[in-house]
């Protein structure tokens, strides 16, 4: 039984802002770690694009500090999944395309045996939480506040209880709260 | 100069209330009032907007005279009630309560003579829109920002509209056995 996670960046005023972030080695340390306990990302079409080709790239170049190269050749390597409705085909090597059937995908792959699978698209996260399929939540919390732009999550009809279960701060400010659901 | 420092719960997701301004999941323990009254040790100062003070003034004035009251509440209440109280609201008439000035205009010349007639710090409860007011002309020094362990997925933001992004530098943190963190941080200017 596979566990389902959800690992994303945010300002502390609840905005993911792609662009809004302390990016540095030791946030991409942080993420490698994540990553060597996951065999799938879950992406939808936004995230596919901006993460490929940009990481591809650096795993292939090794262009980056060795920290980060360590995070972009772990990533490159990571099984994905792509759920879009309007993407005709991806090229990212590792990767599969679906258009439908969300959630019994996701509950098909929970079934299997293996590593976590992260999601990395909060339209996805925001979906699943609502269907309450999602096991951990990762708030990686940036010392920011943004004051505009799109929320971590898409409109839920329900609020939900978490449980927190460690909390690691990071010497640029960041602080990465690891939360369980109830 | 006085500062001023943001004291706020909000959920996992950045919302200081759900849409109607509902706190479930917001769940307010002896410890971690106890831990709101240290932030009170520097400060003579309280600012609110009309709502949060009409709650929080519903309660504290006589909290530390209930039969029951926890050593956090009669600290907070005896603070509350020594405290200047400055509310900001276009309603409320200004009846000569004690400690308590209303504001109905001229809000940020009067947050401003606040700030540079006190040495100590000034605590602002409540009422988002007082937030992103003093945000929006850069009066805020510092945030204590308590993270609860819930998620709204819709409601009432923190900040909204602001037209700059806010650098911030992390303070300290603190965890509550409840599953809230308390983070610290001034504007990283």
């Amino acid at each position: 039984m596979r566990k389902l996670i959800f690992a994303i960046n945010v300002t502390v005023d609840g905005y993911a802002d792609h662009t809004a972030g302390i990016v540095d080695d030791e946030l991409h340390g942080y993420f490698t770690g994540l990553l060597l306990n996951t065999d799938i990302e879950i992406f939808g079409r936004n995230t596919y694009n901006l993460m490929y080709p940009y990481w591809h790239d650096v795993a292939m170049n090794q262009s980056e500090t060795k920290v980060t190269n360590e995070f972009a050749r772990t990533f490159d390597a990571i099984p994905k999944i792509v759920f879009s409705t309007t993407l005709k085909s991806v090229e990212w090597n590792n990767t599969t395309l679906l258009h439908s059937n969300l959630q019994e995908e996701i509950v098909k792959l929970k079934q299997q045996p293996g590593k976590s699978i992260s999601i990395g698209s909060i339209s996805i996260a925001s979906q699943l939480t609502q269907l309450g399929l999602i096991d951990e939540y990762y708030f990686v919390v940036h010392p920011i506040i943004a004051g505009k732009g799109k929320r971590l999550f898409e409109r839920l009809e329900n609020s939900r209880q978490l449980q927190l279960i460690d909390t690691q701060k990071l010497n640029s400010g960041v602080v990465a709260l690891h939360y369980k659901k109830i | 100069m006085g500062k001023i420092i943001l004291v706020v719960h909000i959920s996992l997701d950045g919302f200081v209330a759900a849409p109607n301004g509902e706190l479930t999941g917001f769940d307010a323990r002896e410890e971690n009032l106890q831990f709101v009254y240290s932030l009170t040790e520097n400060s003579d100062t309280a600012l609110f907007g009309r709502i949060s003070y009409q709650l929080l003034d519903s309660y504290w004035p006589t909290a530390n005279n209930r039969p029951n009251a926890t050593k956090g509440e009669i600290a907070y209440s005896n603070w509350y009630n020594k405290a200047k109280k400055i509310v900001i609201s276009k309603t409320l008439a200004n009846k000569n309560i004690h400690n308590t000035i209303i504001v109905g205009e001229n809000i940020l010349n009067k947050v401003i003579r606040t700030k540079e007639q006190t040495e100590k710090e000034i605590l602002i409860f409540g009422s988002s829109a007082i937030f992103q007011l003093l945000m929006k002309h850069d009066l805020i020094d510092s945030f204590w920002i308590f993270i609860n362990p819930v998620i709204f997925g819709k409601g009432i933001p923190l900040f909204a509209e602001l037209t700059n992004q806010t650098k911030l530098k992390l303070l300290t943190t603190k965890q509550f056995s409840n599953g809230e963190i308390a983070l610290n941080y001034v504007v990283d200017k």
